[in-house]
């Protein structure tokens, strides 16, 4: 009956036949390409194999990580700390720059007095790489190529090139979203691409690394900042930052927007990763999740802020704001069933109210 | 939508490039191999990769960019 359906299917409608046929030379090619892909990766190991990472190496990573994002007060402060660093180096040096933000971890788990709390969806997302490094161990027991095919390769974005490749369950963004970062917003007047090759050149020659420009050396520094951190040593090693530069013209555009009661605001911003590229923000989710003061030296943009905080929160109900920042995304809504999370942003709005 | 003629040859253009990529690159690096191999050198010590002129950088980022095309192509035929 069903091949009778079929048939008849293809008889009355020629072009299925022809898709059918069309997707069968896809799914030969696909299997070609794939061939290909391990053709060459087999090539890029044999140049580079010097870089190949033990397994032993990335679970300790994870481990200390982990232990990294237990609540722990001195962990976040040294986050907060190092986000000062960054602020007082891009003020005093980039021209034009009025203030700086942070987003993320650790600014959404965070209160007024500095305590935080455990973050359910950071430990289930560790441990979702964890069983992936577990996959790829019995699949490749030598160890993990990743970062040589990176540096063999000089891929230089790996959203686009690691995504389709299928050598390994564990992606290279898999262990950078893993371990912790610092996410900087840097809001410039009038910011040109001098402001970012400044911006970059500063970090850099301060010890601040973008993840995605090299895998190696991002794990590697890492896994000493994170080691020296949990055993209460000093460093100079630092966790890998992401930055964003946001125009203050449009910053304070979005920011009057959220305060009128929009809620779907993309702010588009310069965002290091291998390169620098435009990268659009969720305005309204960020401004009320996560977006948190690190230092502001334009007094007129800080007063507006205010006002704007304050706008918002005295017109809108806090149990619509939580419910409508859990329905941005699949990892917003996990979040949002953080009672603490919960708690923490129903405080924040509700001080944004009360203050004038 | 594109007519599925259109998407055929597009799907015989990236057969046919993934065998002019593929072909000369197996070829040197075979090569290559066998020649590091009699020498009893590792691949990447063979002063002889200097010359190489199929490096697998802009290879392996074409054919990744490829299964992402192919993956679009599919798509597009399935919406058909």
């Amino acid at each position: 009956m069903v091949s009778r359906l079929s048939h008849d299917a293809f008889t009355e409608h020629p072009e299925a036949l022809e898709a059918a046929a069309l997707l069968r030379r896809l799914d030969v090619l696909h299997t070609q390409a794939k061939q290909a892909v391990a053709d060459v990766f087999a090539v890029s190991q044999e140049l580079g194999s010097e870089f190949r990472l033990d397994a032993r190496f990335l679970e300790k990573l994870l481990e200390v990580t982990k232990h990294f994002y237990s609540p722990k007060p001195e962990v976040v402060q040294y986050l907060k700390d190092e986000a000062q660093q960054l602020a007082a180096l891009f003020l005093r040096e980039i021209p034009g720059c009025v203030a700086v933000f942070g987003t993320g971890y650790p600014f959404y788990s965070v209160d007024q007095t500095g305590q935080t709390f455990q973050v359910a969806e950071i430990g289930a997302f560790i441990d979702v790489v964890r069983a992936k490094l577990q996959m790829h161990m019995e699949q490749h027991p030598q160890g993990w190529s990743c970062p040589a095919c990176q540096r063999v390769n000089k891929l230089p974005n790996l959203k686009t090139f690691c995504k389709p490749c299928d050598l390994t369950p564990l992606k290279p963004r898999d262990m950078l979203m893993a371990i912790p970062d610092l996410d900087i917003e840097i809001v410039v007047d009038s910011p040109s691409v001098a402001t970012e090759a400044l911006a970059e050149t500063i970090a850099n020659e301060h010890g601040y690394l973008q993840s995605d420009n090299d895998i190696l050396r991002a794990l590697l520094e890492s896994n000493t900042a994170l080691h020296a951190i949990a055993e209460g040593r000093e460093t100079n090693a630092k966790v890998p930052i992401d930055l964003h530069i946001w125009d203050k013209q449009a910053f304070e555009q979005s920011m009057q927007l959220v305060a009128q009661g929009q809620d779907t605001i993309q702010l588009i911003a310069r965002s290091l990763h291998a390169t620098w590229e435009d990268n659009p923000f969720d305005f309204w989710f960020d401004f009320l999740f996560s977006l948190t003061d690190v230092a502001i030296a334009d007094a007129e943009l800080a007063q507006r802020l205010q006002e704007a905080r304050s706008a918002f929160a005295r017109q809108e109900k806090i149990e619509d704001v939580l419910l409508g920042l859990s329905k941005r995304s699949p990892r917003a809504e996990r979040l949002m069933q953080e009672q603490a999370i919960r708690a923490l942003i129903a405080d924040k709005l509700a001080r944004w109210a009360q203050s004038s | 939508m594109r007519k599925l003629e259109e998407l055929s040859s597009q799907i015989s253009s990236l057969e046919a490039e993934l065998d002019e990529l593929m072909t000369p690159f197996r070829r040197q690096w075979a090569v290559l191999r066998a020649e590091a191999e009699e020498r009893k050198v590792p691949l990447r010590d063979l002063d002889t990769l200097v010359g190489s002129k199929v490096f697998p950088a802009e290879v392996l980022r074409r054919l990744l960019v490829m299964l992402q095309e192919i993956e679009a192509l599919r798509r597009e035929i399935e919406r058909q």
